[in-house]
């Protein structure tokens, strides 16, 4: 594969999922750029913004294997992972897969299972395998959970651990839409769009599963100059110096902008990085890795803030000898 | 009454204009000193600079007085001596001619034509305004422009010459890095000069922070007709800068193409524009009110020393029979259209006046019976007085620099000749006619040849200063000087208006406006980003992250939060600073609010345990507790805005 026909798969990619969900175009791109540099996107939105119709669209389009997870507060680890079960004809333990067993994963409302149940998914997202009972089995590739969360409703809810956020790549926000999307929405409902039936809309499976490993590791192929990994590393540096920052980014912060500016260049057409990749992914990869200091909080200031500081205070690599 | 309140109006709005007619008089009575005593005590003072300063730096129009003697004067001017040995290192800003745009008396077909070509250039303006806003509209509101040829880059490099030194320099150092076969920093050389030729056209601020994809995103924005080219510049760019190809003398060439492109053709206009209006906006400098040799601000302060009242006209000269002044003097800065002479000839002949023109490029109307004739004079010609002066004033020597001299009527009198030349001459006029009668001593016009005798460092040569004093001495104390200034003020916003002949610009500026409204709506001057709320209130974030921490089941901590603000709320209320002990506080709350010791008590040490981490008791109501010390934070008042806690807590 080269740059251009990546290019070419991604924009269809994206235009298919716009056929179904309208006005969200940063979330798509940033979902598929997730996708393609092998990393899990946590979503964050109020209800009704289309959070698990875009990965039902994804799954379709994608031609994956898809499950769907609702967490709930009385969900076990086995639930999600699977377990051994006894196999009363053959008088031995079977293992039972569980949903994780997919490629495209939608844990929906995420916070609202305990930390416990939460936790399970840790392995998952990081080894991509799965461990029970000392047995470990890999998941199938490409591997991409997309969890969603309400930050509206506090009640019943189990705020995730950071080791747990560490693991998602990006966290999104999902933004309401303008009024001239919301628009946009209600015409394509007129005109017959149903969220449940969205096998009417005959989207096309744009790529295989082989196709997306293939472009992923196009994506990780892609130059990187000195100068654009010193910039990675002054930007998620300076998490952890931030006077309002309680705790800062991890290295694998770092390393999640590095393969996401990847992805983003190779959706461009290019070959190689540039600093506005990392400029334009830093925000979706740190916010939810640093935690504000309490006064910061009360003082009004969110992780995008901060983040948006940080941006100002680095040097953009190459900048202009003038 | 009414009246009086009317009558006190005008006495404070007039009042400011009085303060200024002051202190345009600038001088105020005192004694006459004499003359040379007078030259001395004037340039004694530091803010003539050239008599203090050995590097004064001279212009080559100053220096000429050096050649006079003006540099021998050093009882007055220690320091012009050793500035005039050094080479003349300034320059004299040259004193424009006001354009003043009157359309020529035309025949009905030409005059139709001009008004065809004048509607036709405001049509073009107009489509291209329109063309502007539907482009900038368009969706992809990019406009190819074409490379230019080589002729045309040629062009553009002489106009960065031109306009910004910084720009050529980057340009011409693209040039020697592409020669010396450094294609990669030639190719960021020619981007950079490009970055700040928009960086002076204000379309983009060059910040390190910046990626180039911000600068295009930028010029996308206020700039839709260049962003393609731009967008094109910055691919090549950054394929050099961070793409592992080899970059090729075809890869700079390309950049190098566009680049100029871009600066000769829209940035170019841009800045051309911006230079035009800069311009327009810059009238002729003032004539030299200042301290330097070519000043006139010695010439003020001597004349003061020597009895004369020197106000600056500003007012127009067409208005002069207004004035109380009994001499005008008119500098060349000072322009006349026929209005104003005719308003000068009738103050002339009808009062007791005196008109003095000094030089300047202008035709004297036929009634003064004199004509100024430029640079006729030789340098090494010395001025001479008259005899009739000769004998008055007695042997006094005038030295002036290359200048100008007169010709003259026969019935008008030579004060000083130059190469048997009048250099300045009198006329007398009686009952509106020329007449021989110098007995008295108005209804005068005197004409100098030049305004040299109006200068600074004229009195620091010779006798000129003498000199001066005497031709003036006949036309009485009171004087005014019209200069640059003069006429350009107005009594109202609409006179001023009129005079600058600012109708059809603000017409213009209207127009534009009404465009710009109707092409962005209602939200033209409307902010569309409202400002996010910097800082809330402290109370506020206090119950804020009480409520934060309850909803995460952290009613202790909220508890230790709530506890400790409200403690030290409670002592700043009861004056308790100094006793820190909390029986003191709970005595002291207890009184005030009339619950009992032990409840407030109780409620304290809640408080205090909880900001401590002491882990609650079994059956604590920690949330409870924090609305009743809340309620007593009400019930004792006191200021920092506080809210009452909403009774579900």
């Amino acid at each position: 594969m080269d740059t251009n026909q990546f290019q070419a798969t991604f924009e269809t990619i994206r235009r298919e999922i716009e056929r179904a969900l309208v006005g969200q175009t940063e979330l798509v791109e940033h979902a598929l750029i997730a996708l393609l540099a092998r990393g899990h996107v946590l979503l964050e939105g109020a209800p009704g913004l289309g959070k698990t119709l875009l990965v039902r669209v994804l799954g379709q389009v994608l031609a994956c294997d898809y499950r769907r997870i609702q967490f709930t507060p009385d969900l076990m680890p086995s639930d999600v992972i699977g377990g051994n079960v006894f196999n009363q004809q053959r008088g031995a333990f079977d293992f039972l897969k569980g949903p994780v067993f997919t490629q495209l994963l939608l844990a929906d409302e995420i916070n609202r299972a305990p930390a416990k149940t939460q936790s399970a998914l840790l392995e998952a997202m990081q080894e991509r395998q799965v461990t029970v009972d000392g047995v470990t089995r890999p998941l199938p590739e490409p591997f991409l959970v997309m969890a969603t969360q309400n930050p509206i409703e506090s009640q019943g809810t189990y705020p995730l651990p950071e080791a747990q956020l560490d693991r998602f790549m990006f966290k999104l926000s999902v933004l309401s839409p303008s009024h001239d999307v919301e628009t946009a929405i209600l015409r394509n409902h007129l005109a017959g769009f149903d969220a449940q039936a969205l096998d009417r809309l005959n989207l096309a499976r744009v790529i295989t599963p082989a196709g997306l490993l293939d472009m992923q590791n196009h994506a990780r192929r892609l130059r990187v100059d000195e100068g654009i990994v010193s910039y990675i590393a002054d930007i998620v540096c300076r998490t952890r110096a931030h006077r309002s920052l309680y705790y800062g980014a991890s290295p694998r912060a770092s390393i999640a902008l590095l393969h996401g500016a990847q992805a983003r260049a190779a959706s461009r057409g290019r070959d190689f990085v540039i600093p506005d990749d990392v400029k334009a992914l830093a925000p979706s990869v740190i916010r939810h890795r640093v935690g504000l200091q309490p006064d910061a909080e009360i003082e009004g200031m969110s992780t995008d803030d901060c983040v948006a500081e940080i941006l100002r205070d680095v040097r953009v690599p190459e900048t202009i000898a003038a | 009454m009414k009246r009086r309140v009317l009558v006190g109006g005008l006495a404070l709005l007039l009042l400011p204009q009085a303060a200024v007619a002051q202190i345009d008089g600038g001088v105020p009575a005192q004694p006459v000193v004499e003359s040379a005593q007078a030259v001395r005590e004037i340039f004694a003072a530091r803010p003539f600079e050239f008599c203090h300063e050995p590097k004064y730096p001279l212009t080559p129009a100053e220096k000429a007085w050096c050649d006079l003697g003006a540099g021998d004067n050093t009882q007055a001017c220690p320091a012009l001596r050793q500035a005039c040995k050094n080479d003349a290192q300034a320059s004299q800003i040259e004193l424009r001619e006001p354009i003043s745009f009157r359309l020529p008396e035309l025949g009905l077909p030409l005059r139709l034509l001009l008004w065809i070509l004048l509607g036709l250039g405001v049509a073009m303006l107009g489509f291209a305004l329109v063309r502007h806003f539907l482009d900038h509209k368009s969706k992809d509101g990019v406009i190819k422009t074409q490379s230019p040829d080589s002729a045309e880059d040629d062009r553009a490099a002489a106009f960065a010459r031109q306009v910004e030194t910084d720009v050529q320099r980057l340009l011409e150092r693209a040039r020697a890095e592409a020669a010396a076969g450094d294609f990669r920093a030639a190719i960021g050389s020619a981007y950079a000069a490009l970055l700040r030729r928009l960086e002076g056209a204000g379309v983009v601020h060059v910040e390190p922070d910046q990626t180039n994809g911000d600068y295009v995103r930028k010029v996308k924005h206020d700039q839709p007709a260049i962003a393609g080219q731009m967008l094109a510049v910055v691919d090549a760019v950054e394929t050099a800068q961070f793409g592992d190809g080899a970059v090729t003398r075809e890869g700079f060439d390309g950049v190098w193409k566009r680049v100029t492109g871009l600066l000769a053709e829209r940035i170019g206009v841009l800045l051309l524009a911006g230079l035009v209006m800069f311009g327009a906006s810059c009238g002729p400098p003032r004539d030299g009110w200042d301290h330097s040799p070519s000043g006139r601000a010695g010439v003020i302060e001597y004349l003061g020393k020597r009895g004369f009242k020197v106000h600056e006209r500003l007012l127009s000269v067409a208005k002069i029979n207004d004035s109380t002044a009994e001499q005008l003097i008119l500098l060349p800065g000072a322009h006349l259209g026929d209005d104003e002479w005719k308003a000068v000839k009738k103050w002339i002949l009808t009062g007791d006046h005196a008109l003095v023109i000094a030089g300047g490029r202008r035709e004297l109307p036929d009634w003064i019976g004199m004509r100024i004739v430029e640079k006729q004079a030789v340098r090494s010609e010395p001025v001479t007085l008259g005899d009739a002066e000769s004998k008055l004033w007695g042997a006094l020597r005038v030295r002036v620099p290359e200048a100008n001299l007169l010709e003259n009527k026969p019935d008008s009198r030579t004060l000083l000749t130059r190469k048997q030349a009048p250099y300045a001459a009198e006329r007398w006029f009686e009952h509106g006619v020329a007449s021989d009668d110098e007995d008295d001593d108005y209804n005068r016009v005197l004409v100098l040849a030049d305004d040299f005798l109006l200068r600074n460092a004229s009195l620091l040569v010779a006798d000129n200063a003498a000199v001066l004093d005497k031709l003036l001495r006949g036309g009485g104390t009171n004087v005014e000087l019209a200069g640059d200034l003069t006429g350009l003020v107005s009594s109202n916003p609409v006179e001023s208006v009129q005079r600058g002949r600012l109708g059809p610009a603000l017409l213009q500026l209207a127009a534009f406006l009404l465009v710009f409204f109707v092409c962005k709506g209602a939200r033209f001057g409307r902010p569309t980003h409202s400002q996010r709320l910097q800082r809330r209130e402290f109370a506020e974030h206090v119950r804020a992250l009480g409520l934060h921490y309850a909803r995460a089941r952290g009613e202790r901590l909220a508890l230790g939060f709530v506890g400790t603000y409200a403690s030290e709320r409670l002592r700043e209320r009861c004056g308790l600073r100094v006793d820190r002990s909390l029986s003191g506080l709970a005595d002291a709350v207890a009184t005030r609010t009339g619950r009992p010791v032990g409840t407030v008590m109780r409620m304290l040490l809640e408080a205090r345990d909880a900001s401590k981490g002491v882990p609650a008791d079994k059956g604590a109501h920690d949330l409870e507790t924090v609305g009743e010390l809340c309620k007593l934070l009400e019930e004792t008042g006191g200021t920092g805005g506080h809210k009452p806690i909403p009774g579900n807590l």
